[in-house]
């Protein structure tokens, strides 16, 4: 099974921190939802025997979006693509875009899962971020969003944020696990190029915070959702058993997908493509009929075989039979020293044919991938 | 019988116009036009033109028509102009029957040409003082006058006033050459000798010997033979040498000219070595051949494991234009497979690593270069030692002797005590000074030559403000109180980054290397223990924090191509690091000793 992915460019404003692409500028919009139509209706024969049982709304803001913008685009999907009937279909919502009305005219739609970029609920990390919301504002939309029925709800956060006292990130903690929802996903604060972040570190404006503080505030979020019963399924995911996001699993696991949009990027049948990072480019490209990539790569053995690593030891870990079966790889020989000093220094464990990394490897994942892998 | 021949050379310090004084000779002679004149002819590899020294030594025939109307033939040789290459200076020397000594009007005489002029004068030379540069504005012409008078005994007239540069003093130089130096002694009756002063490698031709006839005649197609290594081969093709190769029928005594014999390895040539007849051979060779010897060692390791065949075959190419490099593989714990390089010096170390990675694209790295020792052990037997990891252990070794030498420095006298004290810090003992003039000054001392590899030269040089200049030779070995430095990284002796060093230092320097190291060695996965030890005695110790965190947090779509070449980069990174145990060490390390302040 694989999963389908949609790129929605449009935000309200352009938080300083985030490289995914998007745009302030709307005017577009009705042309680029004609474009995504088209765009997916090229692929439909070149997939007509692949299975999907994901749908993911990114952006950008998708929650901008009309219902029905989202209703002639499902009407597209489900009549050009085979999709399974119990599949997980996400939106992203930035809780300063939503409302009651939005919520449950959402809901009429497949949507099943939503999940809110909160970030942070202290006014003054928001502020920080650039985020047009409140901290009221966030808690407000999630519990909106459970009363209109939805029960499976992604929040975001951020920490080590400069001046972020390990305090101030607990709060934030403690607040989202009283709000309930099935799925948490925290991850530290990535100085990105290109953003208004990085020129503001080049300026020697803000420092980021220090490794030893940032890894105690990782080190408390992971044992902080293990005491509340979530799965710590990949470096910065935690999810409520069965919640884990079926759709970023597909990314995290190296299973296939195909992604529509400016900037969206697929993988099916062991190429990977990147579409143009430019709404306009994009829809003159689809309008003229051409492809609207700007990068295609064939992952090859070797490729392949270092994604399936570097996915696998930043999420559920490595399965020793696929290395096996798909890879031809013996991982006891391979790895054999490798993986027994991880092991012995409690950076990983093998378990029922799988070698993943614990909360003390993950911390330094990067390290452990280019060191021995 | 042609007394028209003059052969000179000149004698110069780096920099002081020794290359555009060449220049002005060859275009002067109309032996290049004008035009066509690149700048400091002689000095055609990259590097040597970037450093401004002459690292081969090269010969140019030159065509003069003095006022006396008579035409000349004036054969230039050139002289590399580094302490390391002495022994090279004095074989060119030796096909000379004049030098000029070309000196700087605003810096005087440096001990480097020094030196050299001394061999010059052993080997009887006729000298020609020449002043260059006395358009500067902080030309001191009479201060250098007293010091070239004072050295040579000449008369204050009999000195040139030039400028290269401005084209000053030229012709006066050429009617020098002409009037003072004698033509070369033309013995024609005998057999054949004539002197290797150089080679090159030519991929088509081979080694092509740079020669100069002392003795009877050579012809094309004579067999000949190399005195020192016995090989016999056929002169395929010998001339003279302009800007190109001019193929003669014969060379005769008094000529300097090239010889190719289809010779392709460079150790059968030796610098020095005189050329017989097979057929008639003359019974002794010249004078003055010796067999040139390393003075310091280095590893020189791939970067890459798998790099060792680029790197052996890269050092089998240097090795043919540079046959004074030694080198034979070694195999270190912490680097694997390589070579130990034996030098001249300093100089010619970092000349060869600069080439290799340079005109041979390797990536190397190399180990701290040491000198070469002798080890008496308990046993009564003596062990050379170029190696600190081949050091026998404590309890074998009765005493060590490490090389001395006698090393001249000349500098302006107010900067006397900053190079006593420099000395000082270098074990060095004082020997005996004199004056120059009024103002500069020459200071003999002995050193053991491992305190001056290091950084010696740079360190004189900043305490002088560049004024003061260095020249050494071999004295002997000398006992000394020396210890082997180790450096252990969680617990694992690390061979390549062992040193020999004087007892009464090693408790600073293992310290100072220890913090150094830390330094250097990124933090890593797990906790790096650095420790200094002489033999079992652990005598400094340091330790880099195990990495906290390492990881980029986010992870969405298409992300993964971008995020695998960053991996891939990441993982590049490491490869560039020699991994030794469980540890990590970035190449910089291997030479951190240097970079220590002592």
């Amino acid at each position: 099974m694989a999963g389908i992915y949609l790129h929605i460019p449009y935000c309200n404003t352009k938080c300083i921190y985030c490289d995914f692409y998007s745009i302030t500028n709307h005017s577009t919009k009705v042309d680029m939802i004609d474009c995504l139509i088209k765009e997916i209706e090229s692929k439909a024969i070149e997939l007509k025997d692949k299975k999907f049982d994901t749908i993911f709304f990114g952006g950008g803001t998708p929650s901008l979006l009309l219902p029905s913008d989202l209703n002639k685009l499902f009407n597209v999907l489900y009549s050009n693509l085979n999709i399974s009937s119990d599949s997980e279909i996400s939106i992203e919502a930035n809780p300063g875009t939503m409302n009651r009305k939005k919520l449950e005219s959402f809901k009429e739609l497949p949507i099943n899962r939503i999940s809110f970029g909160v970030q942070s609920f202290n006014n003054a990390d928001l502020k920080f971020l650039t985020r047009i919301h409140s901290g009221r504002q966030a808690i407000d939309s999630i519990k909106e969003a459970q009363d209109a029925g939805f029960n499976n709800i992604n929040l975001d956060l951020i920490f080590a944020l400069p001046g972020q006292s390990l305090k101030g990130w607990e709060k934030n903690l403690e607040t989202a696990v009283k709000l309930n929802t099935q799925h948490v996903s925290a991850y530290s604060l990535i100085f990105e190029e290109g953003t208004p972040l990085i020129k503001l570190y080049k300026l020697g404006k803000v420092r980021p915070a220090d490794e030893e503080k940032e890894r105690k505030m990782y080190d408390f979020t992971m044992a902080f959702f293990e005491e509340y019963g979530f799965n710590h399924y990949e470096i910065s995911n935690y999810a409520k058993p069965g919640y884990e996001c079926r759709h970023n699993l597909k990314y995290w696991m190296h299973k296939e997908y195909i992604s529509f949009g400016p900037s969206a990027a697929s993988y099916i049948n062991d190429y990977r493509w990147v579409n143009v990072r430019d709404v306009n480019e994009y829809i003159k490209r689809i309008k003229s009929g051409t492809m609207a990539y700007d990068f295609i790569e064939y992952i090859d053995y070797d490729k392949s075989i270092d994604e399936y690593i570097m996915l696998g030891l930043r999420s559920t870990g490595i399965d020793i039979n696929i290395l096996r079966e798909r890879y031809k790889i013996d991982f006891f020989s391979k790895y054999k020293s490798a993986a027994e000093l991880l092991i012995k220094n409690n950076l990983a464990e093998l378990k029922a044919d799988t070698f993943y990394l614990t909360s003390k490897g993950y911390a330094v994942c990067d390290e452990i991938l280019a060191t021995y892998f | 019988m042609d007394l028209n021949i003059r052969n000179f050379c000149i004698i110069a310090h780096i920099d002081h116009g020794k290359s555009t004084l060449a220049d002005r000779l060859l275009e002067k002679t109309e032996t290049i036009p004008k035009r066509e004149m690149i700048k400091q002819v002689l000095d055609d590899m990259d590097l040597e033109q970037e450093r401004g020294i002459t690292i081969k030594l090269h010969a140019i025939q030159l065509k003069y028509k003095a006022k006396d109307n008579n035409n000349y033939t004036l054969n230039l040789i050139d002289t590399p102009g580094h302490v390391d290459f002495s022994y090279e200076v004095s074989r060119s020397l030796a096909a000379c029957e004049g030098a000029l000594l070309v000196v700087d009007s605003s810096q005087g005489i440096e001990a480097q040409t020094v030196s050299n002029l001394y061999l010059a004068i052993d080997a009887n030379l006729t000298i020609i003082p020449v002043i260059n540069k006395i358009d500067l504005p902080s030309a001191d012409i009479e201060s250098v006058k007293k010091q070239i008078i004072e050295l040579i005994g000449c008369k204050d007239e009999d000195i040139i006033l030039a400028s290269a540069k401005q084209d000053i003093g030229t012709d006066q130089i050429l009617e020098a050459i002409v009037n003072h130096i004698p033509p070369p002694q033309v013995v024609e009756d005998v057999p054949l000798r004539a002197l290797v002063f150089d080679s090159t490698f030519d991929i088509y031709r081979g080694i092509i010997v740079y020669l100069r006839i002392f003795d009877g005649k050579l012809k094309a197609g004579d067999k000949v033979q190399f005195f020192q290594t016995g090989i016999n081969v056929e002169a395929e093709e010998v001339g003279t040498l302009k800007m190109t190769r001019i193929k003669k029928d014969e060379l005769i005594s008094g000529d300097v000219g090239y010889m190719i014999t289809g010779i392709k390895t460079v150790s059968d040539l030796l610098v020095g070595d005189t050329i017989i007849n097979t057929a008639n051979p003359a019974s002794e060779p010249l004078k003055g051949y010796k067999k040139v010897k390393p003075m310091v060692f280095s590893g020189i390791y791939p970067s890459q494991s798998e790099d060792f065949e680029n790197l052996r075959e890269a050092l089998t190419k240097l090795k043919t234009n540079d046959a004074s490099l030694i080198y034979e593989p070694e195999t270190s714990s912490a680097l694997g497979f390589g070579f130990r390089c034996g030098f001249l010096g300093l100089l010619h170390m970092e000349i060869t690593q600069e080439r290799l990675e340079r005109e041979y694209d390797q990536n190397i790295v190399t180990t701290v270069p040491n000198v070469e020792y002798k080890v008496h052990t308990t046993s009564g037997e003596v062990s050379l030692v170029d190696n600190p990891s081949q050091m026998p252990p404590i309890g074998e070794i009765d005493y060590i002797e490490e090389p001395f030498i006698r090393a001249q420095i000349l500098s302006p006298s107010e900067f006397m005590g900053n190079i006593m004290k420099l000395a000082n810090d270098r074990r060095g003992v004082f020997v005996s000074t004199s004056y120059l003039d009024a103002k500069k000054v020459d200071l003999q001392f002995e050193f053991p030559l491992s305190e001056i590899i290091f950084d010696f030269h740079d360190k004189m040089k900043s305490l002088t403000k560049g004024y003061a200049s260095l020249d050494y030779e071999f004295l002997d070995y000398r006992k000394s109180e020396l210890v082997k430095l180790d450096i252990l990284l969680n617990g694992d002796p690390v061979d390549a980054l062992s040193s020999i060093i004087h007892k009464s230092k090693s408790y600073e320097w293992g310290r100072k290397l220890c913090t150094k190291l830390r330094q250097l060695i990124p933090k890593q996965m797990f906790e790096v223990v650095i420790q200094a030890a002489i033999g079992a005695k652990v005598i400094a110790r340091e330790t880099v924090k195990p990495l906290r965190k390492n990881v980029i947090a986010k992870c969405y779509g298409g992300d993964i191509s971008r995020k695998r070449k960053l991996l891939e980069k990441q993982k590049e990174g490491k490869k560039r690091m020699k991994q030794v145990g469980s540890v990590q060490i970035p190449q910089e390390a291997f030479l951190a000793i240097l970079q220590i302040e002592s």
